[in-house]
């Protein structure tokens, strides 16, 4: 078969690429992390890790964090089911909108999100922290519920309803059900989020709150004690690694066929319109106030903070338009890596044929950046990129690569699922018309994931942006990004500097959110053919 | 011409091709007819290109296409179901395969005009003024013809078709079967199409190869495999539903209709008939006893006992279980077996 060898070695390099990425970029640090955690002097050693879980002080910290998520989990959920319920199943004006604004604040920057409740005075108690996080996750829970809510087959609601179930029945025994899975994936996702929460417990917390990044930070870049924040970093791996697996159980291995989501048929009339009203006031107005206080606040002192962007304050590295600028170009960079790497692995364990060891342990490595915190990706960049073989911490590379290897695992997500809903024989007739097999995948593969690319390329362009852990560990004078510069102005004395954080903030979240918007309304026009191509 | 010689196509351990020979005939319209499962459709994708065979050899020409993948073998492919790209419109798809080729213009295919040979495929499908329509939006016939010019429009060497008129209305079929055998009769390509429908291969095919998992169990001219299927299986898989064993003497089959020339020198055979080729009336040479009837728009089907055995018969009316009738057979139509 001569024919296939050079098919063969593309796909070998499809594969390669973002493996050797993913390992030297994300394996490595963090296995280096783990190394500082458990071994000393060539001995396997769980000393640190038992000091840290035996430290009175430290303790406390692990349990916050865990109570924290918690609460923030429930918390998110309560404000975030009734609106879901109601944009699921109402089809009202303004609904598209709504699902915009409600979901908006999940690509905002963390530093941006925690300095609008600073503007409200919101801060310095565990209820801003609770508040902030559930402000953030509304998103995910509207997003992936809801999405699941509205691709149930009505059918089967209204064949209960014809053998005589009533409402409460229906919803109780076949709607529940149906949305478990999609429930629990929400509920260990924001979970997940609030656990590794960074930048609005720095900034809202202050010290008195600290969780393990928080802790994990604090001891790196102020008692520069890396053991222990090693050992932290071991604690904080494991429990996410429990977290998954319980959302893995939970979740069910449940692969349900790619469909086309329906949206809401029953149009809301004046009876039920109060109850949608009802339902959606608590999430407005969480994810609004907020928001509109935060724009409010950057008007203070005459627009001080927009007259003077091009400032620098006082022993500071650069105005607030420089970090802008840097984070721009860095954003543009990391989304250009995130994409290709993305598409090509996609591509290549999407492929036809068998799907083998390396293909499926593929898949789960690239999104394993997923479940790991940023702060413990910066901490092991820090570690590893310090000396050679790879001398990257003055590289300026280092940051849009970090980026990247935290958007990576939302381009492959996002493309995964449409690529494998593909008809095999729509590229075998690609074939069979003559099409080479490059022409086949620009032709068909290409085709098909053009808009879930795009989408996939503004939400990494979005995380690039409002990126802030990762970046705090790596990031230098002269490389200082738009969430670091905001956190600095904050954290220095006078009102100037406050001024110019909230002006960086609005402008920042301006570009997230029309970034985001962009993706946004090329996903709802993505044409029934991307879908139906399964 | 396209020469399978002795192919076979093993999954695991299901052997879907068990050593199939098929040639297919410049202008030769060659239906492969076979049950579910039987192997129609790997034979295709194999030929196609899309299968890797386990042994045997496919030519084309006298040259062996094993290590040419399928986009350049040359051969035009329409799948069951037909595989539009939905994300293209009729034109897009039609077009697609004339764009692929046309970077690299082959001698007997020299770089063709795309848009005035879309225009006249979609002519020849009676598809003018579809060009702009969304595939997803049109009528199972007319997926059907833009599937078919999207595989014509390359203008390929071998013209294959997979079960071509499975997914179009009853009321459809008939008229897109005339159309089909016009379109491939304008185009005169060599044609092999995989069918489980009998009046779709008897009416389109030149030559008749009947698949039964995974082994050719007859293959020849169309008249002829109706007329002597070879086989009990085969004749009871293209409609013989009534078979009597009968005495044979002289060489000679005595049937109760009249005296039949024995296959060979053995002292009973098997006599095969179809429905149409049974008739029922208030009398007749065998005297039937009538067990079930069904309504069959322009006829009746009945299930009749006799003295030979169950019959399957048509009548031209409706007669009630119970009742006594009277069977009269087209002896010339029978099919003659060894028992």
């Amino acid at each position: 078969m001569t024919a296939r060898v050079p098919i063969w070695w593309g796909r070998a390099l499809l594969l390669g690429v973002p493996l050797a990425f993913v390992t030297v970029f994300f394996i490595w640090p963090v296995g280096a992390i783990l190394g500082r955690g458990f071994v000393v002097r060539g001995g396997v050693d769980l000393s640190p890790v038992g000091e840290v879980l035996t430290n009175a002080a430290l303790r406390r910290v692990v349990g916050f964090t865990i109570w924290q998520a918690a609460l923030s989990t429930v918390a998110t959920l309560a404000v975030a089911l009734p609106a879901t319920a109601v944009l699921s199943r109402y089809r009202f004006r303004g609904r598209a909108l709504l699902v915009a604004v409600l979901t908006m604040p999940f690509v905002l920057p963390t530093v941006v999100v925690a300095t609008a409740f600073r503007a409200l005075g919101v801060h310095g108690s565990i209820g801003a922290i609770v508040i902030a996080h559930t402000f953030f996750n509304v998103a995910v829970v509207v997003r992936i519920v809801g999405a699941a809510w509205r691709g149930l087959d009505s059918r089967e609601e209204d064949a209960a309803r014809v053998l005589g179930a009533g409402p409460v029945r229906t919803f109780v025994s076949v709607t529940l059900p149906a949305l478990r899975p999609a429930l629990a994936a929400a509920a260990s996702i924001v979970f997940l989020f609030c656990f590794t929460s960074f930048g609005v417990i720095l900034v809202l917390g202050g010290p008195r709150f600290a969780t393990l990044e928080t802790e994990i930070y604090r001891q790196t870049a102020q008692l520069l004690d890396l053991r222990t924040a090693a050992a932290l970093s071991v604690v904080q791996l494991g429990a996410v690694v429990i977290a998954l697996g319980v959302a893995g159980v939970m979740t069910g291995r449940n692969r349900g066929s790619h469909r086309l989501p329906t949206p809401g048929k029953i149009p809301a009339r004046i009876g039920s319109r109060a109850r949608v009203a009802a339902a959606l006031a608590p999430a407005i107005l969480l994810v609004a106030t907020p928001l509109l206080s935060l724009v409010r606040s950057s008007l203070a002192h005459g627009g001080y903070g927009y007259s003077h962007l091009g400032t620098t304050p006082f022993g500071a590295a650069g105005s607030p338009a420089d970090a802008l600028a840097t984070s721009l170009r860095i954003a543009a960079v990391a989304t250009i890596l995130a994409v290709g790497l993305g598409l090509a692995l996609a591509t290549a364990v999407t492929r036809p044929g068998r799907r083998n060891r390396v293909v499926r342990l593929a898949q789960s490595v690239v999104v394993l950046p997923l479940g790991v915190s940023a702060v413990t990706v910066g901490f092991g960049f820090l570690i590893v990129f310090d000396a050679p073989p790879l001398n990257l911490r003055t590289s300026w590379w280092i940051i849009p690569i970090a980026h990247a290897l935290v958007a990576l695992p939302f381009v492959v997500r996002g493309t995964v699922p449409i690529l494998r809903a593909i008809d095999p024989r729509q590229r075998e007739a690609a074939a069979i018309l003559g099409a080479r097999p490059w022409q086949v995948w620009r032709e068909i593969d290409l085709r098909l994931i053009g808009r879930a690319t795009a989408v996939a390329a503004g939400f990494a362009f979005a995380i690039s942006l409002g990126e802030f852990g990762a970046t705090l560990f790596i990031v230098r004078p002269e490389t200082t990004t738009a969430p670091v510069a905001i956190f600095r102005f904050l954290s220095r004395p006078g009102a100037t500097n406050v001024d110019q954080a909230m002006a960086l903030s609005v402008i920042l979240m301006g570009i997230t959110g029309v970034v985001a918007l962009i993706g946004e309304r090329s996903a709802n026009t993505r044409s029934a053919s991307t879908a139906r191509a399964g | 011409m396209l020469r399978v010689t002795a192919l076979s196509v093993r999954y695991g351990e299901t052997l879907a091709l068990d050593r199939v020979d098929l040639t297919v005939g410049r202008g030769e319209i060659v239906a492969v007819l076979g049950a579910s499962g039987s192997g129609k459709t790997t034979l295709l994708r194999a030929i196609a290109g899309l299968e890797h065979p386990t042994t045997g050899a496919i030519t084309w020409d006298g040259e062996s296409v094993a290590h040419t993948p399928p986009h350049r073998r040359g051969f035009g492919l329409m799948f069951q179901d037909h595989a539009l790209f939905s994300h293209l419109d009729v034109r897009g798809n039609v077009e697609f395969g004339l764009r692929m080729r046309g970077r690299r213009p082959r001698p007997d295919n020299p770089r063709p005009d795309i848009s005035a040979r879309t225009r006249d495929v979609l002519d020849l499908v009676r598809l003018a003024g579809f060009e702009r329509r969304r595939v997803d939006q049109l009528s199972g016939g007319e997926q059907q013809r833009v599937a078919l010019a999207r595989t014509l429009a390359p203008s390929p060497r071998l013209l294959m078709l997979d079960e071509p008129l499975a997914s179009v209305d009853r009321e459809q079929r008939e008229h897109l079967a005339s159309e089909l055998h016009r379109i491939i009769r304008v185009a005169a390509m060599p044609t092999l199409l995989v069918t489980h429908d009998l009046d779709e291969a008897f009416t389109l095919a030149d030559v008749v190869v009947v698949l039964d998992r995974g082994r050719v169990e007859r293959c020849g001219p169309a008249r002829t495999v109706w007329s002597e299927p070879g086989s009990i299986t085969v004749a009871r898989f293209l409609g013989v539903a009534t078979e009597l064993i009968l005495p044979v003497a002289d060489r000679t089959v005595r049937t109760p209709w009249g005296p039949l020339p024995a296959p060979a020198a053995a002292d009973r055979a098997w006599v095969g008939f179809r429905p149409g080729d049974l008739r029922v009336d208030r009398r007749g040479a065998v005297t039937a006893t009538v067990r079930e009837v069904w309504f069959r728009r322009d006829h009746f089907l009945l299930n009749v006992d006799t003295e030979f055995g169950p019959m399957t018969a048509t009548g031209p009316r409706s007669f009630d279980p119970g009742a006594t009738v009277g069977i009269h057979a087209d002896v010339e139509a029978a099919v003659v077996l060894d028992a």
